[in-house]
Protein backbone atom coordinates (compact mmCIF):
# COMPACT_ATOMS: atom_id res chain seq x y z
CA UNK A 1 0.00 0.00 0.00
CA UNK A 2 2.66 2.58 1.30
CA UNK A 3 4.63 1.76 -2.16
CA UNK A 4 1.70 1.88 -4.37
CA UNK A 5 1.51 5.71 -2.72
CA UNK A 6 5.20 6.95 -2.94
CA UNK A 7 5.04 5.07 -6.99
CA UNK A 8 1.68 7.33 -7.50
CA UNK A 9 3.65 10.33 -5.85
CA UNK A 10 6.73 9.41 -7.52
CA UNK A 11 4.72 9.50 -10.65
CA UNK A 12 2.78 12.38 -10.26
CA UNK A 13 6.23 14.47 -9.47
CA UNK A 14 7.05 13.48 -12.68
CA UNK A 15 4.37 14.32 -14.62
CA UNK A 16 4.74 17.85 -13.06
CA UNK A 17 8.25 18.33 -13.96
CA UNK A 18 7.48 17.90 -17.35
CA UNK A 19 4.27 19.56 -17.43
CA UNK A 20 3.55 22.29 -19.83
CA UNK A 21 3.61 25.59 -18.20
CA UNK A 22 0.98 27.28 -20.31
CA UNK A 23 -1.99 25.80 -21.54
CA UNK A 24 -2.79 26.85 -24.74
CA UNK A 25 -6.44 26.36 -25.45
CA UNK A 26 -6.56 27.23 -29.41
CA UNK A 27 -8.67 24.50 -31.10
CA UNK A 28 -10.92 27.44 -32.18
CA UNK A 29 -8.30 28.70 -34.30
CA UNK A 30 -7.11 25.57 -35.64
CA UNK A 31 -10.27 25.13 -36.54
CA UNK A 32 -9.73 28.31 -38.71
CA UNK A 33 -6.18 28.23 -39.55
CA UNK A 34 -5.34 27.06 -42.83
CA UNK A 35 -1.61 25.89 -41.72
CA UNK A 36 -1.27 24.52 -38.16
CA UNK A 37 2.06 23.51 -36.50
CA UNK A 38 1.25 21.84 -32.81
CA UNK A 39 4.57 20.30 -31.52
CA UNK A 40 3.81 18.97 -28.03
CA UNK A 41 7.18 17.20 -26.70
CA UNK A 42 7.62 16.27 -22.86
CA UNK A 43 10.92 15.63 -21.37
CA UNK A 44 11.10 11.73 -22.74
CA UNK A 45 10.10 12.53 -25.75
CA UNK A 46 12.77 15.38 -26.43
CA UNK A 47 15.19 13.59 -24.69
CA UNK A 48 14.42 10.63 -27.47
CA UNK A 49 14.28 13.16 -30.45
CA UNK A 50 17.85 14.58 -29.10
CA UNK A 51 19.79 11.11 -29.35
CA UNK A 52 18.88 10.90 -32.88
CA UNK A 53 19.91 14.13 -33.80
CA UNK A 54 23.45 14.38 -35.59
CA UNK A 55 26.39 15.79 -33.78
CA UNK A 56 27.85 16.46 -37.54
CA UNK A 57 25.40 19.05 -39.07
CA UNK A 58 25.43 22.46 -37.40
CA UNK A 59 21.45 23.01 -36.94
CA UNK A 60 21.13 19.49 -35.15
CA UNK A 61 24.21 20.18 -33.30
CA UNK A 62 22.86 23.77 -32.05
CA UNK A 63 19.91 21.62 -30.96
CA UNK A 64 21.43 18.69 -29.39
CA UNK A 65 23.30 21.78 -27.40
CA UNK A 66 19.74 23.78 -26.39
CA UNK A 67 17.91 20.34 -25.46
CA UNK A 68 20.65 19.68 -22.42
CA UNK A 69 18.79 21.58 -20.24
CA UNK A 70 15.44 21.01 -21.30
CA UNK A 71 12.16 19.21 -20.08
CA UNK A 72 9.74 19.96 -22.73
CA UNK A 73 9.09 21.98 -25.36
CA UNK A 74 5.39 22.98 -26.45
CA UNK A 75 4.36 24.79 -29.97
CA UNK A 76 1.28 26.17 -31.16
CA UNK A 77 1.52 27.63 -34.75
CA UNK A 78 -1.21 28.90 -36.78
CA UNK A 79 -1.60 30.67 -40.41
CA UNK A 80 -4.60 32.23 -41.62
CA UNK A 81 -5.79 33.14 -44.98
CA UNK A 82 -7.86 36.20 -43.98
CA UNK A 83 -7.10 38.69 -41.56
CA UNK A 84 -9.08 38.42 -38.15
CA UNK A 85 -8.90 35.13 -38.06
CA UNK A 86 -7.68 35.42 -34.04
CA UNK A 87 -8.80 38.02 -31.73
CA UNK A 88 -7.57 39.65 -28.81
CA UNK A 89 -8.94 37.68 -26.70
CA UNK A 90 -6.83 34.22 -27.88
CA UNK A 91 -4.10 36.05 -26.61
CA UNK A 92 -5.52 37.09 -23.20
CA UNK A 93 -5.74 33.79 -22.30
CA UNK A 94 -2.85 32.88 -22.68
CA UNK A 95 -1.28 36.24 -21.35
CA UNK A 96 -3.29 35.61 -18.27
CA UNK A 97 -1.15 32.48 -17.17
CA UNK A 98 1.76 34.69 -17.27
CA UNK A 99 1.65 36.05 -14.15
CA UNK A 100 4.37 37.66 -11.78
CA UNK A 101 5.68 36.30 -9.09
CA UNK A 102 6.66 33.03 -11.37
CA UNK A 103 6.43 35.06 -14.65
CA UNK A 104 8.31 37.95 -16.08
CA UNK A 105 8.06 39.72 -18.93
CA UNK A 106 11.56 39.92 -20.59
CA UNK A 107 10.66 41.87 -23.20
CA UNK A 108 7.12 43.18 -25.38
CA UNK A 109 6.20 44.66 -28.86
CA UNK A 110 3.28 46.05 -29.93
CA UNK A 111 3.03 47.06 -33.78
CA UNK A 112 -0.11 48.09 -35.96
CA UNK A 113 -2.71 45.85 -37.51
CA UNK A 114 -2.11 43.30 -34.64
CA UNK A 115 1.27 42.91 -34.69
CA UNK A 116 2.71 41.47 -31.18
CA UNK A 117 5.55 40.22 -29.67
CA UNK A 118 6.62 39.48 -25.97
CA UNK A 119 8.82 36.89 -24.43
CA UNK A 120 8.24 35.70 -20.65
CA UNK A 121 10.45 33.98 -18.09
CA UNK A 122 9.85 31.69 -15.71
CA UNK A 123 11.52 32.37 -12.38
CA UNK A 124 11.96 30.07 -9.76
CA UNK A 125 14.97 30.90 -7.05
CA UNK A 126 16.28 33.03 -9.13
CA UNK A 127 16.96 30.44 -11.40
CA UNK A 128 15.08 30.37 -15.30
CA UNK A 129 12.74 27.24 -15.44
CA UNK A 130 10.80 28.33 -17.80
CA UNK A 131 10.01 31.00 -21.33
CA UNK A 132 7.19 31.38 -23.18
CA UNK A 133 6.82 33.06 -26.81
CA UNK A 134 4.10 34.95 -27.94
CA UNK A 135 3.97 36.34 -31.79
CA UNK A 136 1.02 37.83 -33.60
CA UNK A 137 0.93 39.21 -36.95
CA UNK A 138 -2.38 39.74 -38.44
CA UNK A 139 -2.61 36.31 -40.63
CA UNK A 140 -0.42 34.04 -37.99
CA UNK A 141 -0.62 33.06 -34.36
CA UNK A 142 2.61 31.67 -32.34
CA UNK A 143 2.69 30.33 -28.88
CA UNK A 144 5.60 28.67 -27.75
CA UNK A 145 6.53 27.21 -23.78
CA UNK A 146 9.87 26.20 -24.01
CA UNK A 147 10.51 24.10 -19.93
CA UNK A 148 13.83 24.27 -18.76
CA UNK A 149 16.80 26.36 -19.23
CA UNK A 150 17.57 27.77 -22.35
CA UNK A 151 20.35 29.91 -23.95
CA UNK A 152 18.44 32.55 -25.61
CA UNK A 153 20.76 33.73 -27.39
CA UNK A 154 21.57 30.51 -28.83
CA UNK A 155 18.01 29.51 -29.78
CA UNK A 156 18.01 32.77 -31.34
CA UNK A 157 20.76 32.03 -33.44
CA UNK A 158 19.29 29.22 -34.40
CA UNK A 159 16.13 31.04 -35.53
CA UNK A 160 18.05 33.34 -37.50
CA UNK A 161 19.46 30.61 -39.65
CA UNK A 162 16.12 29.17 -40.69
CA UNK A 163 14.25 31.72 -42.61
CA UNK A 164 14.15 34.54 -40.73
CA UNK A 165 16.66 37.45 -41.23
CA UNK A 166 19.45 37.40 -38.67
CA UNK A 167 20.48 40.66 -36.82
CA UNK A 168 22.38 42.91 -39.04
CA UNK A 169 24.89 44.38 -35.84
CA UNK A 170 26.68 42.68 -33.20
CA UNK A 171 24.28 44.34 -30.78
CA UNK A 172 21.98 42.44 -32.67
CA UNK A 173 22.67 39.41 -30.39
CA UNK A 174 22.27 41.18 -27.56
CA UNK A 175 19.79 40.57 -25.30
CA UNK A 176 17.09 43.35 -25.01
CA UNK A 177 16.58 44.90 -21.21
CA UNK A 178 14.44 43.09 -19.14
CA UNK A 179 10.70 44.72 -19.51
CA UNK A 180 11.44 46.82 -22.05
CA UNK A 181 7.62 47.16 -23.31
CA UNK A 182 7.67 49.39 -26.40
CA UNK A 183 5.59 50.09 -28.80
CA UNK A 184 6.27 50.77 -32.57
CA UNK A 185 5.40 54.18 -34.21
CA UNK B 1 27.10 -55.92 -78.52
CA UNK B 2 28.10 -59.31 -78.68
CA UNK B 3 26.50 -62.61 -77.31
CA UNK B 4 29.44 -63.10 -74.90
CA UNK B 5 29.18 -59.73 -73.35
CA UNK B 6 25.78 -59.93 -73.33
CA UNK B 7 25.24 -63.23 -71.30
CA UNK B 8 27.82 -61.89 -69.11
CA UNK B 9 26.16 -59.24 -68.12
CA UNK B 10 22.78 -61.17 -67.68
CA UNK B 11 24.69 -63.66 -64.90
CA UNK B 12 25.80 -60.61 -62.77
CA UNK B 13 22.24 -59.13 -62.96
CA UNK B 14 20.86 -62.49 -62.02
CA UNK B 15 23.19 -62.72 -58.78
CA UNK B 16 22.74 -59.04 -57.89
CA UNK B 17 19.17 -59.49 -57.78
CA UNK B 18 18.79 -63.17 -56.50
CA UNK B 19 16.45 -63.82 -53.32
CA UNK B 20 18.17 -63.53 -50.42
CA UNK B 21 16.68 -64.85 -46.94
CA UNK B 22 17.04 -62.74 -44.30
CA UNK B 23 19.63 -63.40 -41.48
CA UNK B 24 18.03 -65.14 -38.68
CA UNK B 25 16.22 -63.51 -36.40
CA UNK B 26 16.15 -60.60 -38.02
CA UNK B 27 11.80 -60.18 -37.74
CA UNK B 28 12.41 -60.48 -33.69
CA UNK B 29 15.44 -57.69 -33.96
CA UNK B 30 12.82 -55.33 -35.95
CA UNK B 31 9.71 -56.18 -33.53
CA UNK B 32 11.79 -55.46 -30.34
CA UNK B 33 13.17 -52.78 -31.69
CA UNK B 34 9.78 -50.92 -32.90
CA UNK B 35 8.27 -52.26 -28.69
CA UNK B 36 11.66 -49.67 -27.85
CA UNK B 37 11.03 -46.63 -29.93
CA UNK B 38 8.73 -44.15 -28.51
CA UNK B 39 5.76 -42.34 -30.77
CA UNK B 40 8.02 -39.46 -31.45
CA UNK B 41 11.08 -41.38 -32.81
CA UNK B 42 9.12 -43.64 -34.80
CA UNK B 43 7.43 -40.59 -36.70
CA UNK B 44 10.68 -39.46 -37.15
CA UNK B 45 12.91 -42.57 -38.44
CA UNK B 46 13.53 -42.06 -42.33
CA UNK B 47 13.79 -37.88 -42.76
CA UNK B 48 16.92 -36.68 -43.29
CA UNK B 49 16.64 -33.75 -40.34
CA UNK B 50 14.54 -35.18 -37.56
CA UNK B 51 12.06 -32.71 -36.79
CA UNK B 52 12.85 -31.68 -32.89
CA UNK B 53 10.96 -32.68 -30.38
CA UNK B 54 7.61 -31.14 -29.23
CA UNK B 55 9.41 -29.02 -25.60
CA UNK B 56 12.18 -28.02 -27.92
CA UNK B 57 10.11 -26.65 -30.92
CA UNK B 58 8.39 -24.94 -28.12
CA UNK B 59 11.74 -23.07 -26.97
CA UNK B 60 12.45 -22.33 -30.31
CA UNK B 61 9.57 -20.97 -30.92
CA UNK B 62 9.12 -18.67 -27.94
CA UNK B 63 12.99 -18.08 -28.60
CA UNK B 64 11.55 -16.79 -32.25
CA UNK B 65 8.85 -14.90 -30.70
CA UNK B 66 11.29 -12.64 -28.36
CA UNK B 67 13.52 -12.10 -31.15
CA UNK B 68 10.66 -10.72 -33.17
CA UNK B 69 9.08 -8.67 -30.25
CA UNK B 70 12.66 -7.65 -29.40
CA UNK B 71 13.46 -6.44 -32.96
CA UNK B 72 10.07 -5.05 -33.73
CA UNK B 73 10.53 -2.95 -30.57
CA UNK B 74 13.93 -1.69 -31.59
CA UNK B 75 12.53 -0.76 -34.80
CA UNK B 76 9.09 1.32 -33.08
CA UNK B 77 11.59 3.32 -31.18
CA UNK B 78 13.61 4.17 -33.78
CA UNK B 79 10.60 5.53 -35.87
CA UNK B 80 9.71 7.35 -32.46
CA UNK B 81 12.77 8.69 -32.06
CA UNK B 82 13.30 10.00 -35.86
CA UNK B 83 9.57 11.44 -35.25
CA UNK B 84 10.42 13.26 -31.81
CA UNK B 85 13.56 14.40 -33.53
CA UNK B 86 11.68 16.12 -36.75
CA UNK B 87 9.12 17.94 -34.23
CA UNK B 88 12.11 19.07 -32.01
CA UNK B 89 13.80 20.36 -34.92
CA UNK B 90 10.66 21.88 -36.25
CA UNK B 91 9.96 23.59 -32.49
CA UNK B 92 13.30 24.77 -32.14
CA UNK B 93 13.11 26.38 -35.57
CA UNK B 94 10.06 28.02 -34.69
CA UNK B 95 10.70 29.24 -31.31
CA UNK B 96 14.21 30.34 -32.65
CA UNK B 97 12.47 32.06 -35.51
CA UNK B 98 10.27 34.15 -33.40
CA UNK B 99 12.82 34.78 -30.73
CA UNK B 100 14.76 36.31 -33.49
CA UNK B 101 11.92 38.57 -34.84
CA UNK B 102 11.11 39.93 -31.75
CA UNK B 103 14.59 40.55 -30.86
CA UNK B 104 14.71 42.34 -33.95
CA UNK B 105 11.60 44.35 -33.54
CA UNK B 106 13.21 45.67 -30.01
CA UNK B 107 16.26 46.58 -31.91
CA UNK B 108 14.37 48.28 -34.58
CA UNK B 109 12.63 49.96 -32.23
CA UNK B 110 15.14 51.14 -30.02
CA UNK B 111 17.36 52.22 -32.40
Amino acid sequence: MKLGLIAICCGASATALFAQQVKFDLDRLAAKASDTVDVSLPGPLLQLGAKFLDPNKPDEAAVRKLVAGLEGIYVRHFEFKEDGAWTAADLDAIRSQLKAPEWQRLVGWKGEGGENAEVYLRLEGGKMTGVAILDTEPREFTAVNIVGTVDLDALAQLGGHYGVPRLRNDDSQKKPKNDSTSKKK
Amino acid sequence: MQLEEKDWLEQQLRAALERQDPPEGFAGRVADRLAAEGPDQRRDRGKVIAWPSRPIRRLLAAAAAIVLMAGGAAEYRRHQGEVAKRELMRAFYIAGGKLNHVQARVLEVSQ
